[in-house]
């Protein structure tokens, strides 16, 4: 293929890390840790988006896969010595493995029906957690002891933060290089319907599992962060409604794009905080819902739809009219 | 080479006796047929006579409740639409079906599923293998789409062309694939007349050039007439007549289907 970089896409992944770098030294202790919580967002999210933006698939079980991935991490820095890169390979394993049984129905039904069986797995969830409190201090959850790599630990908050930027970089990478992989082009068949994607000879349920499975060892990943950053894991942070959050943010920020995840996290976390730093907290729900619903309507495509639209319209500016759309076999005949 | 005394070329499609009932509904009622290798085949009738129905049971979209299908004498039965893909046998859709978000490029690449050999991992990290495999369907891509004239247009998303164009898609994923067997339901549909006859020459191009058997399914009796060299014509879910185009559009059960009329 011939190579259609330009150099604002070079740039890009530059800018950005530098951005990352860059941020730490600006930001307070606060500030850096809503940062952190953006990076874990972005994980999770583009989890969600693999499966549902990519594979067309609805999930609400995105929560679940971060709840295994927070409570594997939790129970691993109290009960092991083990590096934090171990619990990060746990952790994917395990919500890899959650999600392609998750997915498991996903192969029957599908639309709202597969919806509420992925909402069924959230509840299960919640009952092993209260059920099994042995393991998973049940209501209280389980303090997690601060992990790392030798004398650098999550006790440092910017170790936090570089964990989180590197875990999103790599989920952003992954899923850019699915956009022009044949795995992504399988999804997307997925996606516009089965018949489709079978009549091309893609496998729509090894589609749908790979799908399931990168979406629950993201959500694995971003869990182990959040876990050593808040400290602690209690299951009412992992609930049906953490998974709409998340869905929200998707939403919001655009489906399908690497930089929708980015965009709506950003949000899901910042637009809270400005609301209560306004002294009207309560309206944020509200807004919230007004925005959402703006949205789907104005733009169904999301923030990122915006921002893609004024890129398209810079890189036409000046560039050669496409070529006409005269189907070559009138022109090779003439 | 080819001789006096060489016989018929040996049929690549083999449809015995196919039968399927459909909500309580008789939709084929014993179908039989051959589809000789390489060539343009015909499969016409009006509308409800069980062209799609058969088209359907080919590609393992449904089922069917007796009958067989052979390919390459090969028993199909049984077999799930994957499997016959990842065998040779396309298709495409009355109804243009793409990669709306994707380039022309992605589409026709999509085409190349049946021949992924290569895995998740490598798939996603980049491999030898991988590299070469996506050297060769890319260039399997843009040789379809030279012949269909779609060159140009290979870096424009699907969503912004014309239909006509669109349906040069549909039909260059299925040749991007190397099909043995192609089936290609109603291409022309929705087309203009020039943009029909555009759509057929490169179809016919697509075929020399690949060397595929091509099954046109239409109830455009005219572009049957001049695109394929065998025909079989169906009506009510049986087959009506069969042979040239021109000997099946002579026949007074297939104007009687058709026009109406007794005379030939």
């Amino acid at each position: 293929m011939p190579d259609r970089r330009s150099p604002a896409r070079t740039l890009r992944p530059v800018l950005l890390l530098a951005v990352l770098a860059v941020l730490p030294l600006l930001l307070d202790s606060f500030s850096l840790y809503q940062a952190t919580m953006i990076l874990v967002y972005v994980t999770a999210i583009i989890g969600l988006d693999i499966v549902f933006g990519r594979a067309g698939v609805l999930s609400v079980a995105q929560a679940v896969f971060i709840g295994i991935g927070a409570y594997t991490a939790a129970w691993m820095s109290r009960t092991t010595s083990v590096s934090i890169g171990v619990e990060l390979i746990a952790a994917a394993v395990v919500a890899g493995l959650a999600a392609i049984l998750v997915g498991l129905p996903a192969l029957r039904v599908s639309g709202l029906r597969l919806a509420i069986l992925t909402f069924a797995f959230v509840e299960l969830f919640q009952w092993g957690l209260t059920t099994f409190a042995s393991v998973t201090g049940g209501t209280q959850g389980l303090l997690v002891n601060p992990g790392g790599f030798g004398a650098i630990t999550t006790a440092d908050p910017l170790v936090g933060y570089g964990l989180a930027a590197v875990i999103a970089l790599l989920a952003t990478w992954l899923v850019i290089r699915l956009q022009r992989n044949p795995i992504g082009r399988a999804m997307a068949a997925v996606k516009n319907s089965n018949l489709l994607a079978e009549s091309a000879g893609v496998s729509t349920v090894r589609t749908k599992l790979i799908a399931f499975m990168l979406s629950g060892m993201l959500g694995g990943l971003a869990g182990v962060v959040l876990a050593h950053v808040a400290g602690s894991v209690t299951p009412a942070g992992f609930t049906v409604f953490s998974s709409l959050n998340l869905l929200v943010a998707l939403i919001l920020g655009g489906t399908g794009r690497a930089h929708g995840a980015w965009l709506g996290a950003a949000y899901v976390v910042l637009m809270p905080e400005l609301f209560a730093r306004l002294g009207i907290p309560n309206a944020y729900p509200i807004v919230n819902g007004a925005v959402l619903m703006l949205l789907l309507v104005v733009l169904p495509g999301g923030i990122a739809s915006v921002l893609d639209g004024i890129r398209d319209r810079v890189a036409r500016r000046g560039a050669a009219p496409p070529p006409p759309l005269t189907p070559a076999a009138e022109r090779s005949s003439s | 080479m080819a001789t006096d005394q060489a016989g018929p070329p040996p049929a690549v499609l083999e449809v015995r006796d196919v039968r399927v009932t459909v909500n309580g509904v008789r939709a084929l009622g014993g179908v039989s047929f051959d589809v000789p290798e390489g060539s343009l085949f015909g499969l016409i009738g009006p509308n409800g006579a069980g062209k799609t129905t058969i088209m359907n049971v080919i590609s393992a979209v449904i089922t069917p409740q007796h009958g067989s299908v052979r390919f390459r004498g090969r028993e199909l039965t049984g077999t799930s639409t994957v499997a016959r893909v990842r065998s040779g046998i396309l298709r495409s859709f009355q109804q243009v079906r793409l990669l709306e978000d994707l380039t022309v490029l992605d589409n026709l690449l999509l085409g190349r599923e049946r021949f992924r050999t290569v895995g998740l991992l490598r798939q996603i990290g980049g491999s030898r293998t991988g590299r070469r495999q996506a050297r060769r369907d890319l260039e399997a891509a843009q040789e379809v789409a030279a012949v269909l004239g779609l060159s140009d247009l290979l870096h424009r998303d699907v969503q912004d062309l014309p239909f006509g164009a669109r349906r040069l898609v549909d039909v260059g994923r299925a040749f991007a694939a190397e099909p043995d067997l192609l089936l290609l339901d109603e291409p022309a549909a929705g087309l203009d007349v020039t943009s029909r006859r555009l759509l057929l020459d490169a179809i016919k191009q697509a075929q020399r050039t690949t060397g595929a058997t091509v099954m046109l399914v239409e109830h455009d009796v005219d572009l049957v007439r001049r695109a394929c060299e065998e025909a079989v014509v169906l009506s009510n879910g049986e087959v009506l007549a069969r042979g040239t185009p021109t000997e099946v559009l002579a026949d007074p059960a297939v104007l009687r289907a058709y026009f109406g009329r007794n005379d030939a």
